[in-house]
C-alpha cells in the first residue's frame, strides 16, 4: 500500500480516528499500532508478513540471549549471521545466481540445474538494519532488553517499514512508552504532508519520463539531452525519496512520534563529506555507527581511515541494490570521500590560494564540482547495468545525435523549483508554516484543499512507484 | 483537540476535493479495490478532456525520438541496407534455379521503419529489439511508443486507438510490433458501457471486441506487417489464469487481418507448461527472465523474446541479414 493512494487514506483515517483517544493509554496504544502495522504490511503479501513476523520473533529470542544469556557474544554473532543471511537470501540470491551463471558461461561450462526466483520482501533492507543495530545496541548495553510488544512495534512500525527513515530504538521506545506523545503542530503536519505529496506526486512523477529512456537507450539522445536527463535523475531521486520521508514524518507526527530529519537540502553541499551529512541522514549515521566505527573509524591512522571509508561506502552501495552498478556507485563515493579527506588532511600551506583570494568563486566551484560528482555517480545508480552507464558517459562527451529533444520550459521550471527547495528549503518551509498557522479552521480547509487540488491536477495520470521501494 | 482538528481538516479537504472535481475523484477512486462495480462503470464513461488530454499529449511528445536527427552515417547505412535487401531475392533465385521451381522473384520495397507499441513491458522489449535491429540488421529507423499502466482494456485512461492512428500517420512505419495485456487483467466496460467481471465469458467477448477494433485499425492503416506478441508464462497465479485466455483473443485477431501474425511466447519461459525462472538464450547463457512482479522482463528475458521476434521476421523475410555479414 503506497502513501499517496485512496487505500492508504481510508486505512489511515480509520486508524487515526481509533487511535486519537488511545494515545494516553500506552499499552492499548501499542497493541493497536502493532496490529495496524501488520495489517499495513499484509497489503503487500501475506508471505512477506509471515517472514517479517518470523524474523522479528527470532531476533527477539536472540536479543533476550544477548541481554540475559551466558554467551552474549555468541548470541550476537548468531543474530548478525541470521540477519545478514536473511538479507543475502532474499535480496542478493538472484544476483549471486546470475553472477554464477555469468562465470559458468565465461568458462563455457553448461549449467542445467534449476533455481528458484526469490521475491524480495518490501522494506527488508530497512527492517534488517533496524534489527542489526538493535542487537548491537543491546550487546553494548546502550539499551536494555525491551518487551516483545515494544520490539515488534519498533521493527514493524508502518510509516517507516518500507523506505525508512531508519529510526533508533532508544528514541522510539521513549516516545512509545510515554503517555505524553510528541506535541506536533497542525501546520507542521500539513506542511510535511503537502511537501511530500508535491515532491512525489507532482515533481517526481513529472521527472520520471525524462529519465526512463535516456537511462535505457542513451545512444538515441544528444549530449545536452543526456545532461538534462542526468540532472533530472538527480532531482528525481531527491524529491522521490525526500517526499517519502516527508510523508512518513507527517504520519509519524500524527501517531505521536518526533519527525526524523532525513534530508537537509543536500544539493547545496560544498563537499562530498557535507553531502553525506545532508543526504539520507538516517542511513549515513547508521553506516557510521554500525560499520565505519566498528571497522576502526579514524582511530588507527590515516591509511586505515581511508580504507574504512571506502569499505563503508561500498557496503552502503551494495545495500542499495543487488548489482555491480550499485557497488561501483558506492565505491565511487568512497573514493570521493577519501579524496575529500585527503584534501582536508593536507597541511594548510598547500591549500589552494583560490580559497583565500576568491572565496566566492571557490565556493561556487566547490558546489559545482560536488553537484557534478554526485550527479555523475547517480548514472551508475539509475541505469540498469554498468555498460549502459558507460554509454551515458560516452554520450555526454560525444553523441552522434544532434537534436535537442528535452527543450521544455516545464522541465526547466521543475529543476528550478527543486533548486530553490535545495537552497532555500528552510525559508520556504517557514513561509508555509506561517501561512498554515492561522487559527481559522475554515481558512485552513480552503487553503489545504486548494493545495491538494493543485498537486493532483499538476501530477500526471500515473504515479510511478517510489524508487527506494526497490531497496 | 488537535487530533480532532486534523480529522476535521482531512475530512473537509476530501469532501471539498470530491465536490469540486467529482469526475477526477471518480476516475481515481475507480482504480481502488473499494470501488463498487457501479462506480467503476460510471467512472470509465467519463471522457478524458481538457488538462488530462493535453498532459498525455505532452508525455507523448517527450517520448518521441526525432528520427531526422539520427546520425548521417546510420542514414547512409540504411539506404545501403535497403538497396541490398531489395536485391537479395534475385541472388537467392539465381543460385539454384534448377533445383526449385520458384515463383518469379518480386522486388518488394524493403521494410525499413519499425514501430513498437505497448505498455511498460514494451519499453524493456522495445529497447532490446532496437538494439538487435541496429546491431544485426543495420536498421536504425525504429521507435518505441509505450505508456506505463496502459492497455486495450482501460481506453478511458489511455486511448490507444487514437494514439496509434496518430503515430502511424506521423511516423509511417512499415512494421508494427504490438504487446499488450499486462494491465488488462481487470474488469472491463464493454462498448455498450456495461461492466464485465474479469475472465467471464462476457469479459472475453468485450475484450475480443477491443482487440478486434485495434486489429481493424492496423489492417486499414498504411502498415505493411504487424506482429502481435503474446504474453509469456509467469509465476503469478493471476497472470497464469488470464494470459492463456488473452493470448487466444490476440490470436483471433489474425482472422481480422492478414497483416497480423501472432507470436506465441507462452512456452518460451516454461518447462512442461510450468513457468521456469531461469532460461538459456541462443548462446547458451542462462539467466533470470522476469523480474519479481512476474510480468516485466529482465534484460536477459527481453533478449530471448527479442530473438524470437527477430527470428520470426527473418523467416517472413521482413528482415534480411546485410550482405556484409553473410
Amino acid at each position: 500500500m503506497l502513501f499517496p493512494t485512496y487505500q492508504f487514506l481510508v486505512f489511515f483515517l480509520i486508524l487515526f480516528s481509533a487511535i486519537v483517544s488511545l494515545k494516553h493509554q500506552v499499552d492499548l496504544y501499542k497493541i493497536v499500532l502493532l496490529l495496524s502495522s501488520l495489517l499495513f504490511y499484509s497489503f503487500w503479501s501475506f508471505d512477506f508478513l509471515f517472514l517479517l513476523i518470523l524474523a522479528t520473533t527470532y531476533n527477539y529470542i536472540i536479543l533476550r540471549a544477548v541481554c540475559h544469556g551466558k554467551h552474549k557474544k555468541l548470541a550476537l554473532i548468531s543474530g548478525l549471521i541470521f540477519n545478514i543471511a536473511n538479507l543475502g537470501i532474499f535480496k542478493y540470491c538472484n544476483f549471486f545466481v546470475t553472477s554464477l551463471f555469468d562465470i559458468l558461461n565465461q568458462l563455457k561450462i553448461s549449467a542445467s540445474f534449476q533455481v528458484l526466483q526469490i521475491l524480495i520482501p518490501v522494506g527488508v533492507s530497512f527492517y534488517t538494519f533496524r534489527m542489526i543495530s538493535h542487537l548491537i545496541d543491546c550487546y553494548q548495553k546502550k539499551i536494555s532488553c525491551p518487551k516483545f510488544i515494544d520490539y515488534a512495534t519498533y521493527i514493524t512500525y508502518f510509516p517507516q517499514i518500507a523506505s525508512g527513515p531508519i529510526s533508533r530504538a532508544p528514541e522510539f521506545y521513549s516516545q512509545l512508552n510515554s503517555p505524553q506523545k510528541y506535541d506536533y503542530k497542525i501546520e507542521e503536519v500539513i506542511v510535511l504532508i503537502l511537501s511530500g505529496l508535491f515532491k512525489k506526486y507532482t515533481l517526481s512523477s513529472f521527472l520520471f519520463n525524462f529519465t526512463q529512456l535516456p537511462f535505457k537507450v542513451p545512444q538515441q539522445y544528444s549530449s545536452i539531452d543526456l545532461i538534462l536527463a542526468v540532472i533530472s535523475y538527480s532531482c528525481l531521486i531527491y524529491v522521490d525519496f525526500s517526499g517519502y520521508s516527508d510523508l512518513a514524518n507527517g504520519i509519524s507526527c500524527l501517531l505521536g512520534f518526533k519527525p526524523i530529519v532525513n534530508f537537509n537540502m543536500p544539493y547545496q553541499s560544498l563537499s562530498l563529506q557535507e553531502f553525506w551529512k545532508r543526504w539520507h541522514i538516517s542511513l549515513s549515521e547508521w553506516l557510521r555507527d554500525y560499520v565505519y566505527i566498528p571497522l576502526g573509524g579514524n582511530k588507527h591512522g590515516k591509511l586505515r581511515k581511508y580504507v574504512n571509508l571506502l569499505c563503508t561506502m561500498a557496503i552502503g552501495g551494495f545495500w542499495h541494490g543487488a548489482g555491480l552498478n550499485f557497488i561501483v556507485w558506492g565505491a565511487i563515493h568512497g573514493l570521493g570521500l577519501v579524496v575529500n579527506h585527503l584534501c582536508r588532511d593536507l597541511p594548510q600551506a598547500i591549500h589552494f590560494k583560490i580559497d583565500y583570494l576568491y572565496p566566492k568563486t571557490a565556493k561556487f566551484l566547490s558546489w559545482l564540482f560536488t553537484f557534478s560528482f554526485v550527479s555523475g555517480s547517480w548514472i551508475f545508480f539509475g541505469t540498469p547495468n554498468w555498460e549502459t552507464a558507460i554509454h551515458v558517459f560516452q554520450g555526454i562527451i560525444h553523441s552522434a545525435v544532434k537534436s535537442f529533444q528535452f527543450n521544455f520550459w516545464q522541465l526547466y521550471l521543475v529543476i528550478a523549483v527543486i533548486g530553490a527547495i535545495n537552497f532555500w528549503g528552510d525559508r520556504i518551509a517557514q513561509i508555509f508554516l506561517s501561512v498554515f498557522s492561522l487559527k481559522n479552521i475554515f481558512f485552513r480547509v480552503v487553503l489545504v484543499s486548494l493545495f491538494v487540488y493543485a498537486i493532483l491536477m499538476l501530477g500526471p495520470s500515473t504515479v510511478p512507484p517510489f524508487i527506494y521501494f526497490n531497496f | 483537540m488537535r487530533d480532532r482538528e486534523i480529522l476535521l481538516i482531512a475530512t473537509s479537504v476530501i469532501l471539498t476535493l470530491i465536490f469540486t472535481n467529482l469526475s477526477l475523484f471518480l476516475k481515481s477512486f475507480s482504480s481502488t479495490p473499494f470501488a463498487s462495480p457501479e462506480i467503476k462503470q460510471a467512472a470509465r464513461q467519463i471522457e478524458l478532456e481538457g488538462f488530462r488530454k493535453s498532459e498525455q499529449d505532452f508525455w507523448s511528445k517527450i517520448k518521441d525520438i526525432n528520427l531526422d536527427s539520427l546520425p548521417v552515417k546510420s542514414a547512409k547505412n540504411r539506404v545501403e541496407t535497403a538497396q541490398r535487401t531489395a536485391l537479395q531475392p534475385k541472388k537467392i533465385t539465381t543460385k539454384s534455379p534448377k533445383k526449385n521451381t520458384p515463383a518469379k522473384p518480386k522486388l518488394t520495397r524493403p521494410y525499413r521503419k519499425f514501430l513498437f507499441i505497448g505498455d511498460s513491458v514494451m519499453l524493456d522489449l522495445g529497447t532490446q529489439l532496437q538494439y538487435s535491429l541496429k546491431q544485426k540488421y543495420n536498421i536504425a529507423d525504429t521507435k518505441i511508443d509505450y505508456k506505463v499502466s496502459s492497455g486495450l482494456n482501460r481506453i478511458d485512461y489511455y486511448d490507444w486507438y487514437a494514439r496509434t492512428s496518430q503515430i502511424i500517420k506521423d511516423y509511417q512505419p512499415d512494421v508494427v510490433i504490438v504487446l499488450f495485456g499486462g494491465n488488462d487483467t481487470q474488469d472491463i466496460a464493454d462498448f455498450q458501457g456495461k461492466y464485465r467481471v474479469i475472465l467471464t465469458k462476457e469479459w472475453q467477448k468485450a475484450y475480443q471486441e477491443r482487440v478486434d477494433k485495434y486489429a481493424k485499425l492496423l489492417n486499414n492503416s498504411s502498415v505493411r506487417k504487424v506482429y502481435w506478441v503474446g504474453q509469456s508464462n509467469s509465476n503469478k497465479s493471476g497472470y497464469i489464469q488470464a494470459f492463456p485466455i488473452m493470448n487466444n483473443i490476440y490470436k483471433n485477431a489474425m482472422k481480422i487481418s492478414p497483416k497480423i501474425t501472432f507470436i506465441s511466447t507462452w512456452e518460451t519461459f516454461a518447462e512442461s507448461g510450468k513457468f521456469t525462472p531461469v532460461v538459456a538464450n541462443k548462446s547458451g547463457k542462462r539467466g533470470y527472465v522476469k523480474v519479481n512482479d512476474g510480468l516485466h522482463f529482465t534484460s536477459h528475458g527481453a533478449q530471448i523474446i527479442s530473438d524470437l521476434i527477430v527470428d520470426k521476421m527473418v523467416a517472413d523475410r521482413v528482415l534480411q541479414i546485410p550482405k556484409k555479414q553473410l
